[in-house]
């Protein structure tokens, strides 16, 4: 693979306005229940009760920050590896793809994926996912998530050139550790941010109730 | 529960018991026919034999209950190089197509003695590979409950025992069928019966014995392997269906297997000992089908759902 | 003129001016710290899914913005609220249901909710399906510095009735339709 098509995401940028996730169902008509790309927040910490004041209750280790999740487009993509149909291929950009008309719904991909990325579209009977925006790249624009940030909190290019301008450490919680898949992620971290699987925290999702 | 998790119980028991089914019966005619002869134990057995196929192919079509495009389905067998998925739709295809021709074969008594038991050695081949592929489906990292050396182990075990228990009922239906039929071999036949009922007594007996030992040990090695959460889910919110689970196991392969033993060791109690293997295999599919459905209901996720 | 109309103003200098239903108002007995009918503080924020009341019909909008009540942990589990339950709010001036949301991010005893949604009230009850936080609020005039619209008081309890879908399922409500 010479190349490695992979977002970059600033976390300490990110305000959880979710321009991002609207934008993409924008482009994408999507119906409702499916979020190609997602805003999640993650938090946690307790309130305190201070040691001599009473009924006062300080947030000393209470912390919240957002993140902004699509497809990783994996380096080693279970999704592809395991899918019946040989659905899902990885392009020789690093793209991966979901092909609608291969697909047979079983969702065992949905079952792999550690980002939830496929995700099932009731309607279609079929998997889909995030594309990277692959028809506006070969126009030469950007992906729309990219696009819409109003914090300049995302921006895509190759792995290797974003690794170079902004670091490789990507695993950060709530996203899993990235030795499963390797996902081609670029991450900038919140001053909050815990490493993978720390923190103790929730994933704060309205959207899941 | 969805009708998608439905499907799969349904596809994964009917699949193994199938397969058990087969190897059962290969293994019991092997020594019927050793001691009784070829026509005895094909007396015992051929019917058993060919019920097993419409009952893979009802498991076969639940499996397509739970796919968004059916339409597709044939496609599914296009990545054997990685995925275990496929394989095992091909394995499921070969089994029901080759075990069906062995048991058509066996029938109509087509070819020789030798080529059929070649077949049948073929099938019964791909029926293991087949329940090792459908467990490996499970052995991905996002599953940490699945994914564990204990999955594969209370597959085989399901495959034995409903294996066992599907033939001793199967045995008791054909016994009465020949009965009625052709009273002057039924004698014969009911000591084959007995006999066979005795061992299979045994058989579930063991195997109980194996449930009880991959059963605590896959809630251990899950502990250990930080799928902690889904241990919880069976002591808390699904603990009556998982006690129901393994009391109707208890009760069926081990209570009844004890009483199926006793019965069948002394000639004129066919009909308690018919009505105790019915009662047996039917505890022990329902445990079994209870056990499938806390695999599914208790899954948990690593990572982002 | 304000003096006149017997409201209170704004010191040159910064002084604590009591809230009309802030947190004094909670406590029945605010010496002894014993808290009253409407335990919580309720404040508003202005809600990403609106601009105050623009845009609340649409659809992608209300999946990724529910107008859930946000509270914190402690006081849903005295009340045994989980995240995505229903939930009463009751003010002194009327009650709405909402699906709670619960984060560390809220002060313990203080509980939010966005302003501006639009009011769909069930005839049967009388309550505020929509969450309108102008339902809960007084038509209390104030002095200068302060408003009566974006808080008051609020008791919060876990709704038993009929649970209330997700913003995003309902209707889509068109405005020039219904009329």
């Amino acid at each position: 693979m010479e190349k490695q098509l992979a977002f970059y995401f600033d976390m300490s940028a990110c305000v959880g306005c979710k321009a991002c996730q609207v934008a993409c169902k924008d482009k994408n008509d999507l119906p409702v229940g499916l979020r190609w790309r997602r805003v999640l927040e993650y938090g946690g910490g307790d309130w305190i009760k201070h040691p001599t004041l009473a009924n006062l209750v300080v947030p000393t280790s209470v912390f919240a920050y957002a993140i902004s999740t699509a497809c990783m487009h994996c380096q080693s993509p279970l999704c592809a590896q395991i899918c019946p149909t040989a659905a899902i291929t990885k392009r020789a950009d690093g793209i991966v793809l979901v092909n609608q008309d291969q697909c047979i719904g079983c969702r065992y991909c949905e079952w792999a994926c550690p980002y939830g990325a496929p995700q099932f579209n009731e309607r279609k009977g079929v998997m889909t996912k995030c594309n990277f925006c692959e028809d506006l790249l070969a126009k030469g624009e950007n992906p729309v998530c990219v696009a819409a940030c109003p914090m300049r909190a995302l921006e895509f290019g190759d792995l290797a050139e974003l690794q170079t301008k902004y670091g490789k450490d990507n695993a950060f919680a709530p996203w899993p550790s990235a030795d499963l898949t390797r996902p081609a992620l670029v991450v900038t971290p919140h001053k909050h941010a815990f490493p993978s699987g720390k923190g103790g925290g929730m994933i704060l999702d309205p959207e899941e109730m | 529960m969805n009708v998608r998790e439905w499907a799969l119980i349904t596809f994964t028991i009917l699949a193994q018991m199938s397969v058990g089914s087969f190897i059962v019966l290969g293994a019991v005619h092997f020594f019927v026919q050793r001691k009784s002869g070829e026509k005895q134990a094909d007396e015992l057995s051929d019917r058993a034999l060919l019920a097993i196929f419409p009952v893979l192919g009802l498991g076969l079509l639940a499996s397509l209950l739970h796919l968004g495009n059916p339409i597709n389905a044939y496609k599914a067998v296009a990545n054997l190089g990685t995925s275990w998925l496929s394989r095992e739709i091909l394995c499921g295809v070969l089994f029901a197509v080759v075990g069906f021709g062995f048991a058509l074969m066996q029938w109509w008594k087509v070819s020789t003695f030798t080529v059929r038991n070649i077949v049948a050695w073929v099938a019964a081949l791909i029926g293991v590979v087949l329940v090792y592929s459908m467990s490996m489906v499970y052995m991905i990292p996002t599953r940490p409950s699945w994914n564990l050396v204990t999955t594969p182990l209370s597959f085989f075990v399901t495959t034995l025992l409903l294996g066992v228990l599907a033939m001793g009922a199967a045995f008791v239906a054909n016994y009465w069928y020949v009965q009625r039929k052709n009273p002057g071999c039924a004698s014969e036949q009911c000591i084959l019966l007995r006999d066979s009922l005795k061992w299979l007594a045994v058989a579930s007996i063991v195997l109980l014995g194996c449930q009880f030992v991959v059963v605590p040990l896959a809630l251990t090695v899950a502990s250990a392997s930080g799928a902690s959460a889904s241990v919880g889910l069976r002591a808390g919110e699904f603990g009556v269906v998982f006690v129901l689970q393994l009391v109707l196991v208890f009760l069926g392969a081990g209570v009844l297997g004890i009483f199926v033993y006793r019965a069948a060791q002394n000639p004129g109690q066919e009909n308690a000992m018919g009505m105790l293997a019915y009662l047996a295999f039917a505890l022990v599919l329902a445990g079994e089908v209870l056990g499938r459905f806390l695999f599914y209901a208790t899954a948990g996720h690593f990572g982002l759902q | 003129m304000v003096k006149n109309c017997g409201w209170n103003e704004i010191a040159p200098i910064p002084k604590y001016n009591r809230v009309i239903e802030g947190y004094e108002d909670s406590f029945k007995d605010l010496k002894n710290k014993v808290k009253g009918e409407f335990p919580l503080q309720l404040y508003t924020i202005h809600y990403t899914r609106r601009t105050h009341s623009v845009f609340d019909n649409v659809t992608w909008l209300r999946e990724a913005f529910p107008q859930e009540l946000i509270m914190n942990p402690s006081d849903a589990e005295v009340r045994g609220i989980k995240t995505g339950d229903t939930v009463l709010v009751t003010s002194r001036h009327g009650k709405v249901l909402r699906q709670v949301f619960l984060t560390e991010r809220m002060m313990p005893e203080v509980v939010t909710l966005g302003e501006g949604a639009w009011v769909m009230i069930d005839e049967a009850t009388g309550i505020d399906l929509a969450g309108a936080t102008n339902i809960l609020n007084g038509a209390i005039p104030t002095g200068q510095g302060h408003s009566g619209w974006n808080s008051c008081n609020v008791q919060i309890t876990k709704w038993t009735g009929k649970p209330l879908d997700a913003d995003a399922k309902w209707p889509p409500r068109i405005p020039l339709k219904e009329a």
